[in-house]
């Protein structure tokens, strides 16, 4: 019986650091799997920039640059991927996979982000890209909603405001839905840092663009000084047609 | 870029027409440009760098950056360059005309 027990305890203090391990040689094996992906992805690549270089005839580069060598490889990310779903390196393969051209790879891999990494902090960077891609509202929509990270919130929030901003044109209410966006991203989340400065610079300059500096509306006073030291205002020239020359000597 | 200001400045000098300049260089480089390039024109001086607070005001992140203004202060042009800058110039000046009419 005693005999029995110890057994069954020697078991348990083997088994349970090899599960462990078992978890890290997973771990490891989607890493190990991940490396060798992208080594053969540069080299290939590296290996088409070659033959680019060698090519003899105008025709055969032009052919030659009509090829991305990376394409072929997006959907063996988006495999990795599913096969270590949740994972760090499943994250990597997946935002690798989201730079196809390939728009049904994009978007199975855009779709298990949403589903496993909704709330991983490396989407910053991602979402800060989406800018200008008028079919990512939705995803935007479900990071600034489910994210806990204040920064991956801002720059999803950003990115939301501008894309808006850029599909409303003319619609009046979009533009306003689009407007309150950017003040929002102003107000919560002004000091995130996006290119070297801050949320509140950045999205703040465009809503003075919008709100004060249109085509038809009154300019706003500047009252400075001249290189001189010589005080006067933009307004002293009422009466005259201005030219505003914002200019540097380089 | 200073050769057409400087052609246009000449040309409307006895109009109802003003360039002003919002200037980003420090003190130093702006006084020796506007004496070399032979620079007329008043600027305001907007602290030395890029990041002057007339800049972040207009939301300027590219140099240059030109608006036209009518002689109400209302903003008519932006981002007009060589001729497209003379001709609005050119047509807010006609208005001005048409006005006093």
């Amino acid at each position: 019986m005693i005999r029995a027990v110890l057994m069954t305890m020697a078991v348990c203090l083997i088994a349970l650091p090899s599960a462990a391990l078992a978890q890290d040689a997973q771990g490891s094996d989607a890493a190990k799997e991940l490396q060798s992906l992208q080594a053969e992805q540069s080299q290939a690549v590296q290996e088409h920039r070659a033959k680019v270089r060698a090519a003899e005839t105008r025709e055969e580069r032009a052919k030659l640059t009509a090829e991305n060598p990376a394409e072929k490889f997006a959907p063996r990310f988006l495999e990795l991927a599913e096969k270590y779903p949740g994972t760090e390196e499943s994250l990597t393969a997946l935002q690798v996979a989201m730079r196809a051209r390939d728009s049904e790879v994009q978007n199975k891999a855009l779709a298990i982000i949403l589903r496993d990494h909704k709330e991983s902090k490396a989407l910053g960077t991602m979402v800060s890209g989406w800018a200008r891609d008028a079919s990512k509202a939705d995803a935007l929509r479900q990071i600034i909603d489910a994210s806990p990270h204040r920064e991956v919130k801002g720059l999803a929030t950003y990115s939301l405001a501008t894309l808006s901003l850029r599909s409303a044109r003319n619609d009046e209410a979009k533009r306003e839905a689009a407007i309150k966006l950017l003040q929002q991203a102003v107000e919560v989340y002004g000091d995130v840092e996006i290119r070297n400065r801050t949320i509140k610079q950045v999205a703040g300059g465009q809503l003075t663009e919008i709100t004060k500096l249109q085509i038809g509306m009154e300019a706003p006073d500047i009252e400075g000084t001249d290189v001189d030291d010589v005080a006067f205002k933009l307004s002293d020239y009422r009466g005259k047609v201005v030219v505003l020359d914002f200019w540097g000597d380089w | 870029m200073y050769p057409h200001e400087r052609s246009l400045v000449a040309r409307l000098a006895d109009k109802p027409f003003a360039l002003i300049g919002v200037n980003s260089d420090p003190k130093e480089r702006v006084k020796s440009a506007m004496e070399r390039e032979n620079i007329t024109w008043r600027s305001f001086w907007d602290g030395g760098d890029t990041g002057g607070p007339i800049a972040n005001s207009w939301n300027v992140t590219g140099w240059p950056t030109i608006y036209v203004l009518d002689h109400k202060g209302v903003i008519r042009f932006k981002g007009v360059r060589g001729e497209a800058m003379d001709k609005a110039v050119d047509q807010l000046l006609a208005e001005i005309e048409g006005d006093e009419r």
